[in-house]
């Protein structure tokens, strides 16, 4: 799902940058306040595991591949704010590291990967409250998964539109694809944060009650 | 290995949607110093660089902070 150089319009890549970078500093702001010295190794090997997790293309049928974005399992471990962090500096590696991703589209990857899909993996964590833990995690990864392809799919029909034509693709066409392509990515992305997710419960419950940028986490929730 | 060789050679859904409309890719403004490799081995040692560039990073970042904070609080 990474927006490639000269795909968006630059109006679109602007907007992508001028929301992304609001909440990624308040994300920033809200971890600083409350991160610990006991969270710093647990934080980077979250990262460094979900760089690498992102490499491994899983196979979705048609000559299509998906792969794990990972924002849903970093908010479970350690919160919306703490997600927003590590996806944000994942995605800035990938983008100046490994040239995955354009450039001017960082800020639309931000807003997508590491803004969109965090807060939407935030909504249904905390609309399930605690209960269910796998289904939870499996429903908040296909939710993000979904949701972040919507939001770059409208940005591709904004694109569309406001270059009439030169950039983009036509929301008629991009937003079904994105959405029928990405829906089953996420079954992927869902079955993985699950099987992470059940294995961690079991091994080690207490790595799923770190939340960063909250003042008093509380064990028994997961937001 | 064999899942790698099976999946690596195809798109994401963004490239597939790409390719479905005749949208390629247009020439990236920043050349990056790396890519994610041609092949298993390569990539393999991509997947180990990327890892410690992240680690790095994250590490640097949260004992910036730490410093910071000791500063403020001092």
């Amino acid at each position: 799902m990474h927006i490639p150089d000269g795909l968006m319009d630059p109006m679109i890549l602007f907007a992508g940058w001028a929301i992304a970078l609001p909440v990624i500093a308040f994300a920033v702001s809200k971890v600083n306040r409350t991160v610990d010295e006991s969270k710093v190794p647990f934080m980077a090997i979250l990262a460094a595991g979900i760089f690498v997790a992102q490499m491994l293309n899983f196979p979705v049928g048609g000559g299509t591949t998906g792969h794990l974005v990972g924002a849903t399992l970093a908010v479970m471990l350690l919160g919306v704010y703490g997600s927003i962090v590590v996806m944000t500096v994942i995605l800035v590696i990938q983008c100046l590291v490994f040239g995955d991703g354009g450039i001017t589209a960082l800020g639309l990857n931000l807003l997508n990967m590491a803004v969109v899909a965090p807060f939407a993996s935030a909504v249904i964590i905390r609309l399930a409250n605690g209960k269910a833990r796998s289904a939870t995690s499996f429903a908040a990864s296909w939710f993000a998964i979904v949701l972040a392809a919507s939001a770059c799919a409208m940005a591709l029909a904004l694109s569309f539109t406001l270059s009439n034509g030169a950039y983009g693709i036509n929301g008629i066409v991009a937003i079904p694809t994105m959405l029928g392509w990405h829906a089953v990515i996420g079954v992927g992305e869902g079955l993985i944060t699950m099987g992470v997710i059940s294995f961690l419960a079991k091994i080690a419950p207490e790595m799923l009650t770190m939340q960063l940028g909250k003042a008093e986490p509380k064990p028994e929730v997961m937001l | 290995m064999g899942f790698y060789a099976f999946s690596a050679m195809y798109g994401d859904g963004l490239e597939r949607t790409m390719e479905d409309n005749g949208v390629s890719e247009g020439e990236p403004v920043w050349e990056a110093p790396f890519d994610y490799g041609e092949n298993y081995s390569s990539s393999l040692l991509m997947g180990i660089l990327g890892f410690l560039i992240v680690m790095v990073v994250m590490t640097g970042y949260i004992l910036v902070l730490r410093s910071r904070k000791n500063k403020k609080t001092n």
